[in-house]
């Protein structure tokens, strides 16, 4: 009873911030940006600048954040709690430098201009790929080490590949974007992203819809779990499936944004009584709010350009990720 | 001591003496000096010109250079040319500028600015350099000509920003920025203090609201976040009326007389933009 409490107030919360941060969100900028005039604009008969700013630019960056950020930080709980290995993550199982690659073949070789959704369906298939490609090659059982090189390698190859056909791509401007894939932005996105990101996005968080309890009853370990009715074969694919697609629509949009999906789960753990069905939600809520965070820094910080809004994420991430291999020597010792 | 004077006195007179004499066999490494030489110069003074000198998208000078030998900007295959000239520029690699002069080739450096002045001032002296003094003054006399023939100066000039993709625009300094004045239109980003080349926030470039925006896409092939920033919905709905006009960029990658030629593109895309 007290936990249900205790969630429902940490969901609140959470939420709360989320509306926060998006509503300030859209007052950062290059211009200063007033925002009752935008909206009186963007209700009004005649459109104008502030209402396009508004529309067209802000409110898409702020919402493909929202997306994006909620996507990653709920696979990296489901995965986490599927592989049962607190170091797994989109960014760390392949999943979304498998993406980039997937979102790289489709759109610097033409198939992303024949229909617009063959750039997602790229990202989801090389999402699942790299996936399984890890998944098969650190084994059901392997331990973490396991998991983390086969991680290691299947990242680098896939980064490889980026680059390689960046630099063989037709458009002259192809190699200047390497960085972009590598390290995830959300400058310039429009609508047309948002319509892009959102099918497959919801579609995988459908297939998470539910799927808390057997994620529950897999915390006493894989026997126990299928002793007490949970279908393991079937719930693996279907979340490898969500994952794919949730991350895969993501990074087809905003590039390999890393360590939201790491850091994002451990934060709320605790708060949820390392429960994983009662971690889902504030996970993806939580990630949603880094994101949107990470990149108002981007947009707050004077430098010429913009700098890419994974480069904010792996800086709060990597350290964290630190303290975390820290933490588990220690108590594993 | 003595012999280090007598050395220094004879390169000064043996440079003197081939400064007197128009060089034979001019070797070109850059598209830039590339295209100048060609203008400038009798066929036979050239012995060979850049390999980007053939191509038509980037050149100008095309069909004649192909009747010369093409070179990649390697010293190994330039002193095989045995040139008495080698016309470089600021682009080129410094290393080979002074590889070529540690074997005592004799350079002329273009100066590459980005005004009409310095382009007619790079013109004169190379064509000085070659002994081809009256062939470069006819050549500044028809681009000053064309120009002028244009001067009919708006007193509204139209307001018109250069977006490349990745978002770059043209500011202060610049060859479309020149163009622009030249061609009687205001552009918006040297107004906001833009220097240079240089990336502006899509954001930005709705503030400033201009009445056309001009690009200069390189090659058309392939797809590219780059190009498709150009295509963002909300360039769309500010140009509504107004749709892109691509110059190609041809025109912008070198100061030359063919900035006559783009100006009179721009030209007449304001005279379009005054009837609309």
């Amino acid at each position: 009873m007290i936990a249900a409490v205790r969630q429902h107030r940490l969901m609140l919360s959470l939420g709360g911030a989320i509306v926060i941060t998006a509503l300030l969100s859209l007052t950062i900028g290059s211009q200063p940006l007033p925002l009752m005039q935008a909206l009186q604009e963007s209700f009004g008969d005649k459109p104008g600048v502030y209402s396009l700013i508004l529309t067209e630019l802000r409110i898409p960056r702020t919402l493909v954040a929202l997306l994006a950020g909620a996507s990653l930080g709920l696979c990296g709980a489901v995965m986490q709690s599927l592989l049962r290995n607190p170091l797994a993550s989109p960014g760390l199982v392949g999943s979304a430098s498998g993406a980039a690659l997937g979102a790289v073949i489709t759109l610097y070789f033409g198939v992303a201009g024949l229909f617009a959704y063959a750039l997602p369906l790229g990202g989801m298939a090389g999402a699942l790929l790299a996936t399984l490609t890890v998944y098969l090659l650190a084994g059901r059982d392997g331990g973490t080490l396991t998991l983390i090189l086969a991680g290691v390698a299947v990242n680098a190859f896939a980064l490889a590949l980026v680059s390689l056909l960046l630099n063989l791509a037709p458009s002259p401007y192809a190699v200047q974007e390497i960085a972009l894939w590598m390290l995830g932005s959300l400058a310039n996105v429009s609508r047309n992203e948002l319509w892009i990101l959102l099918p497959g996005t919801l579609l995988g968080w459908l297939l998470v819809w539910q799927q808390g309890r057997p994620l529950d009853l897999l915390t006493l370990g894989e026997e126990t779990a299928s002793s007490m009715g949970a279908d393991l074969p079937n719930l693996r694919r279907r979340l490898f499936f969500a994952v794919a697609l949730a991350v895969g629509s993501a990074i087809s949009v905003t590039g390999a944004i890393g360590f939201i999906g790491l850091v994002v789960p451990h934060l709320l753990r605790p708060l949820v009584g390392y429960q994983p069905s009662r971690l889902l939600i504030p996970s993806a809520m939580g990630g949603a709010l880094l994101l949107m965070l990470a990149d108002m820094g981007v947009r707050l910080l004077p430098v010429e350009g913009e700098i890419k809004v994974g480069v904010v994420t792996s800086l709060i991430g990597a350290p964290f990720f630190l303290w975390l291999i820290l933490h588990h020597r220690r108590r594993g010792v | 001591m003595r012999a280090h004077r007598i050395a220094a006195l004879l390169i000064l007179l043996s440079s003197l003496a081939t400064a007197a004499e128009p060089p034979q066999r001019v070797v070109s490494v850059n598209l830039c000096s590339d295209q100048l030489l060609l203008m400038l110069a009798d066929p036979e003074q050239v012995a060979s010109v850049s390999y980007l000198s053939r191509d038509t998208d980037s050149s100008f000078v095309a069909d004649q250079a192909n009747s010369y030998p093409v070179n990649r900007a390697r010293a190994e295959e330039i002193i095989r040319l045995r040139p008495d000239l080698v016309l470089v520029t600021p682009h080129d690699n410094p290393r080979l500028r002074t590889t070529l002069e540690q074997l005592g080739y004799p350079l002329h450096s273009l100066s590459l600015g980005h005004s009409f002045n310095d382009i007619v001032e790079d013109i004169r002296q190379l064509a000085t350099r070659l002994s081809q003094r009256e062939r470069g003054e006819s050549l500044i006399q028809q681009m000053q000509q064309r120009l002028r023939s244009k001067a009919e100066e708006p007193t509204h000039p139209p307001t018109a920003i250069f977006l490349q993709p990745r978002g770059y625009t043209s500011g202060s300094d610049t060859l479309q920025d020149e163009a622009l004045r030249l061609a009687g239109w205001r552009n918006l980003a040297t107004q906001h203090g833009v220097k240079g080349y240089s990336p502006v926030p899509l954001e930005k470039v709705l503030y400033w609201q201009p009445e056309t925006i001009f690009t200069s896409t390189y090659s058309g092939s392939g797809d590219s976040l780059a190009e498709r920033q150009l295509r963002h919905p909300a360039l769309q709905r500010l140009l509504a009326n107004n749709p892109m006009v691509e110059i190609p960029y041809k025109h912008w990658i070198c100061p030359g007389p063919m900035l006559a030629d783009a100006v009179e593109l721009l030209q007449k895309a304001r005279v379009r933009e005054r009837d609309r």
